[in-house]
């Protein structure tokens, strides 16, 4: 049992991943404090924290991005350190400022380095001057005036990216480069329009680019560990839709190589806590590193399943000071994991956003389900449409896809239009399932959005459910007297 | 309730070959049926379909119920008259279920002369709309027709049962709170417009629904105005200008719609209660049926072979079985409904009237709805029985079909003649349904007999004229009587006449009936009736 | 008929008599979670939701709509008469442009909504006056009738 310095955490946190995060504070024998916003109702936060302190804000957005009300919260409830999640507030250097100045512990690595990673440019300079791979680029600050000559000698394809950015927003592809000027043009103004900040850097953009990241964890004196990596390929708009560990793309030595060089940079900055390294992954072996996420990340679920580790606990275990778990070559991977978001969007609609109630919700036995809802509430236009994660584990690929489907075909989730049906149409496509997979393909499978029309069987079958549920239909048929009924369709 | 026990031989040669000849006779009405539901000329087709218009048989389809039965009324109508070539009369009637309710509907067949309404057509219509006078039953129009077909208006319009009668029975209809639905998917022009006018509820068809008293081309004739059928009459002006109709539909599969959600709006009435059970098939097979009729309409057979094929169970409680034998009464069940079944097995004497005439009495008060199944040649002829008084037994039976409250119902299974008629509720004597079987014949009396009377009656004659009747002249008088009868007297000619109300397949009978005796409960039973005099 | 069942984009009219049965009699019955067909047993699960019913079966989940029979038909005859503008995905009214009884042109701008951090400007169907179902500020989820276009006769 280890030994902590904080007596209590606070998740400034939502949905599945407060809930999750929660289940490892309790386990850890520590007191569970959330905050949360009116909007989303009885959670399975809530139902897991022991105190929980309500906030509030214009929009429930603003409520979770209220640093000073959070520490506040934190105060009122005595709360001896912070977990902020992901998203929000999970990578904002000053607000790890703020907590650390209030005297709570900041579960997280140190301030200073959240402002490493957070700048592109810094970080991918910093990565670079280091000696890991980087896609060659430029970086627009280094000379504005000769930006767009530096660009075209990078040579097409390439990637105009908003150095502020981050989750995909912002980013242009370009392959004509008498288009450069326009595209650089639009990037800009997008960039100051979404983030407030104008400046870009181009990189070579590789085609049909595989999405790798190497989980790690660091000591914050110098020591890391790598996880092994995940493939987040299947994208779609840069939304991860679908994740597993290990990469079908990688053999042992890439493997090795990519690890080590996530490995590698952790120490390099002294990194602490949990983290995670992206690259992008060209066929014939080609990586560059892509951004470092100074946080836990929604797909960390897979990692735990082949390794057997709580990153949570891992979190908790070095924000108390403690060392790495275990040293790289006593950890062991085994089998293999998948997992897959589940949004409510309406894929059929151009994966519009939906809302609804939750009529009825029942997670596949056997499976992972981390879910911020529970039956009876409402999904709502307030947040992320990303409502829940299901996980499952195989002794290969073939057996944890063949488990997923059937996970996906078991789950019950009624009242509210999600992707589910799409997954399973995803994971059955023969691309996916030979690992034949890049950051593009979801983008050229759009067919699978469309719902296919059902049977004729099925039809039967929800028409016989309609006469049995529907009052109006039922009382249609209840009117017609039953003499007749039983002579049917008689005619003399 | 006792099991009838059959005592025919279903092995016989006999059996065997008088079901080859009703099956072959029913197989005849099939396909006459079949033929003047849907053979209609190319051009009428190809009109509808460019109208953009449901064929008849569609438009019923959609306004029933799925899953219940029709029982269609008259079916051949006409089958005899105008050259064929008004099969139905144009007309469609019967009782469905629409919106859970019983209804009868009655539709103009735009296939058959545009759904012009001729002599028979009006005759037709008057008759479903009396039908649903006696039973209570709301009425479903579907109009579509040309109007009168003016060479025959003698025939179809000033007299008191022609076209007046169906707007006088609307009114009536109205009055004794049943509702009318008119559906109006093509012209109601002239007097046909006053259907929907009567009609409670009426809808109408955009584009091929006009309702006016004179057509365009009557309009310009009598004030020179011109004006097209939609301003003149069409959906949009009455239904929101004029009033004349309720509710516009956009096609008419969404008229269709709108009528069965008014009917199933319409608060349910109760019903007449008489005494049910749980329904039963019969034990015997009904087919057996074709067996039992004779190939000779001359053949007795027994009634009571019939009842079994017909009852619930077979079962049958046969009153005074010892007493008037050429009768049988007694109590049986149809689809459920006790009913009291008065049956010939022979010519009427003394006792089968007086016994037939106590038996309707008993079931007047016992609430029991009666079923006729006739095959009466007529009331025993002589010396002994005038001077028995079978006159006045037979007006005694007479006046009890007449006066009974209960509501009857009647088949004409083999023969129907004279005063055996009346005794044994013919068409005069109003009982809700009347039904032939295909074979069956209805006369003053048979065509032997008439023409055994004429002849006689032409051989006294010579006599007092000191002359014989040769036998060339006798068969001269003798073959068209017997054409004239056997013509006059089939079937098929009083259903053309709208003497009956439909040629039924005898298998099809106990659905018949089941539909039948269930629509006329929607009428109240009036109290125990008090008879006329009985003249004793 | 007793309506019709909207399936994503199929339309199945519901012609079913009385038992329940199917129109090739089939006897349907439900019990608890099984949906019995003819004696062919399919494990369900279903919540109703007003004329909205998803069920799970089959490893799917299908989101169904009655339809009542008349709005069918009236629905399939207004494509002309009546144009609402509908939400196109859940969101908040940023504000209006037009106004409530304006007579407006095929294209014009009607209102900003916002959703998911877009902003989108909807704009009017048809020819016609425009009637606001909504206003500044109100939030709304997908499909609600913002407003209805109905053309001037």
């Amino acid at each position: 049992m280890t030994d902590y310095p904080f007596g209590s955490v606070l998740v400034a946190n939502r949905g599945e991943i407060a809930a999750r995060i929660l289940r490892t504070v309790k386990a850890e024998g520590l007191r569970a404090l959330l905050v949360a916003h009116p909007v989303d109702g009885w959670t399975p936060a809530m139902a897991l924290a022991d105190e929980t302190v309500m906030l509030e804000g214009d929009t429930p957005v603003a409520a979770f991005l209220d640093g000073a009300a959070i520490i506040a919260a934190a105060k009122a409830m005595g709360a001896g350190a912070i977990h902020p999640g992901y998203g929000f507030l999970s990578e904002n250097a000053a607000f790890a400022r703020a907590v650390e100045a209030a005297g709570i512990v900041w579960i997280g690595p140190a301030p200073e380095t959240i402002d490493l990673m957070g700048d592109k440019i810094s970080a991918r300079r910093f990565v670079a001057e280091r000696g890991f791979p980087v896609a060659p680029s430029v970086i627009e600050e280094d000379d504005p005036g000769n930006f767009a000559a530096h660009a075209r000698a990078v040579g097409a394809p390439l990637l105009i990216k908003p150095s502020a950015g981050g989750g995909g927003k912002g980013m242009r592809i370009v392959r004509d480069l008498d288009t450069l000027e326009e595209e650089i043009a639009t990037a800009r103004s997008e960039g100051e329009r979404y983030f407030g900040d104008g400046r870009l850097f181009i990189e070579r953009y590789v085609e049909n680019p595989r999405h790798i990241e190497v989980q790690v964890l660091g000591d914050g004196k110098g020591g890391a560990l790598h996880l092994f990596e995940r493939e987040c390929s299947l994208q779609r708009r840069f939304q991860k839709i679908v994740e597993e560990a290990p990469s079908p793309a990688l053999d042992e030595t890439e493997r090795q190589r990519i690890c080590e060089a996530a490995a590698g940079i952790a120490r390099a900055c002294d990194y602490r806590g949990a983290g995670t390294v992206e690259f992008i992954y060209g066929g014939g072996g080609e990586f560059y590193f892509l951004e470092m996420n100074t946080r836990l990340q929604v797909e960390h679920p897979v990692t735990e399943m082949i390794t057997g580790v709580d990153l949570v606990e891992q979190q908790l275990a070095i924000a108390a000071g403690n060392p790495l778990p275990v040293a790289q070559d006593g950890l062991m991977r085994a089998g293999h994991a998948i997992e897959v978001r589940i949004y409510a969007e309406d894929p059929a609609a151009g994966f519009t956003p939906t809302t609804g109630p939750v009529l009825r919700l029942v997670p596949p036995a056997g499976a992972r389900f981390d879910a911020g809802l529970i039956e009876g509430e409402r999904v709502h236009a307030a947040f992320d449409p990303m409502i829940a994660k299901l996980i499952v584990h195989g002794a290969d690929r073939a057996a944890a896809l063949a488990a997923m489907d059937g996970a996906l075909a078991r789950l019950t989730l009624l009242g509210v239009t999600t992707n589910i049906n799409y997954l399973r149409r995803l994971l059955a496509d023969p691309d996916v399932a030979a690992g034949r997979m890049h950051t593009g393909l979801i983008a050229e499978k759009a067919g699978l959005a469309a719902e296919p029309p059902p049977s004729t069987e099925t039809i039967d079958a929800l028409t016989a459910l309609a006469a049995l549920v529907i009052p109006d239909v039922g009382a249609a048929l209840d009117a017609v007297p039953d003499r007749h009924a039983a002579m049917g369709r008689w005619r003399n | 309730m006792r099991r009838i026990i059959s005592r025919i031989s279903t092995a016989s040669a006999d059996f065997a070959a008088n079901a080859a000849h009703h099956r072959a006779i029913a197989a005849d009405l099939a396909e006459r049926q079949r033929s003047a539901r849907d053979d209609r000329p190319e051009r009428d087709r190809e009109r509808l379909a460019r109208q953009g218009k449901m064929r008849l048989r569609e438009r019923l389809d959609a306004l029933l119920d799925p899953g219940t039965p029709f029982l269609e009324l008259s079916t051949l109508a006409a089958g005899r008259a105008y050259g064929g070539e008004v099969p139905g009369a144009g007309q469609l009637t019967g009782i469905g279920i629409v919106g859970g309710r019983e209804v009868m509907i009655r539709a103009d067949d735009p296939a058959v002369k545009g759904g012009a309404w001729y002599p028979h057509s009006v005759k037709k219509i008057v008759r479903a709309l009396d039908i649903a006078i006696e039973n209570r039953l709301p009425v479903v129009h579907l109009c579509d027709s040309a109007g009168g077909f003016l060479p025959l208006q003698a025939d179809f319009f000033p007299d008191r049962y022609h076209a007046g009668r169906i707007f006088r029975n609307q009114s009536i209809l109205s009055k004794l709170a049943v509702p009318q639905v008119a559906i109006v998917m093509g012209h109601c022009t002239a007097g046909g417009a006053y259907i929907p006018a009567l009609s409670d509820y009426s809808v109408i068809v955009r584009g091929t629904g006009a309702v006016f008293l004179g057509g365009p081309p009557l309009v310009k004739a009598a004030t020179g105005e011109v004006v097209s059928v939609d301003e003149l009459g069409g959906a949009d002006m009455h239904t929101s200008v004029s009033g004349v109709a309720d509710y516009p539909a956009a096609s008419e599969a969404h008229a269709i719609a709108l009528a069965r959600e008014v009917l199933a709006s319409l608060a349910p009435r109760p019903k007449s209660r008489i005494d049910e059970a749980a329904a039963e098939p019969p034990a015997y097979d009904p087919e057996e049926l074709y067996g039992i009729l004779p190939r000779d309409p001359r053949t007795q057979f027994d009634m009571r072979e019939v009842i079994a094929r017909i009852a619930d169970g077979s079962r049958f409680h046969e009153y005074q079985p010892a007493f008037g034998t050429t009768l049988v009464c007694g109590f049986a069940r149809i689809w459920g409904y006790k009913v009291g079944i008065l049956a010939n097995n022979g010519v009427l004497f003394s006792e089968s009237a007086l016994k037939g005439t106590h038996f309707i009495q008993l079931c007047d008060k016992d609430r029991t709805p009666l079923l006729f199944l006739q095959n009466i040649t007529g009331f025993m002829v002589g010396r002994d029985y005038e001077r028995g008084g079978i006159t006045k037994d037979g007006a005694k039976m007479i006046m009890a079909v007449s006066g009974a409250s209960v509501p009857k119902f009647t088949v004409n299974a083999n023969a129907s003649y004279g005063a055996g008629t009346y005794g044994m509720a013919g068409r005069a004597f109003d009982s809700r349904f009347l039904f032939s079987w295909p074979q069956a014949q209805v006369g003053v009396m048979g065509a032997e007999q008439a023409a055994n009377v004429l002849t006689e009656v032409k051989m006294r004659q010579r006599a007092r004229e000191d002359r014989k009747l040769g036998e060339a002249e006798a068969a001269a008088i003798r073959e068209p009587i017997l054409a004239e009868y056997a013509d006059k007297a089939s079937a098929w000619h009083a259903t053309s006449e709208l003497w009956d109300d439909g040629i039924l397949d005898p298998v099809a009978t106990r659905n018949a009936l089941g539909i039948a005796i269930s629509a006329a409960l929607n009428a109240p039973i009036d109290d125990p009736a008090h008879y006329g005099v009985f003249r004793m | 008929m007793q309506g019709y069942l909207r399936i994503g984009e199929t339309i199945a009219p519901l012609a079913l008599s009385k038992g329940p049965r199917l129109a090739d009699g089939r006897l349907v019955s439900l019990e608890a979670d099984w949906l019995d067909i003819g004696g062919e047993r399919w494990p369900i699960a279903y919540a109703r939701d007003g004329d909205r019913l998803w069920v799970h079966l089959g490893g799917q989940i299908h989101e169904l709509a009655w339809v009542d029979p008349v709005a069918f038909h009236e629905a399939a005859a207004a494509g002309g008469s009546n144009n609402i503008v509908a939400a196109p995905m859940p969101g908040v009214v940023v504000r209006l442009i037009a106004s409530e009884g304006q007579d407006v042109a095929e294209g014009d701008p009607l209102l900003v909504i916002e959703s998911m951090k877009l902003e989108t400007t909807l704009r009017a169907p048809a020819d016609g006056i425009l009637a606001l179902h909504v206003a500044a500020g109100q939030g709304f989820d997908r499909g609600a009738p913002l407003a209805t276009i109905t053309p001037k006769d």
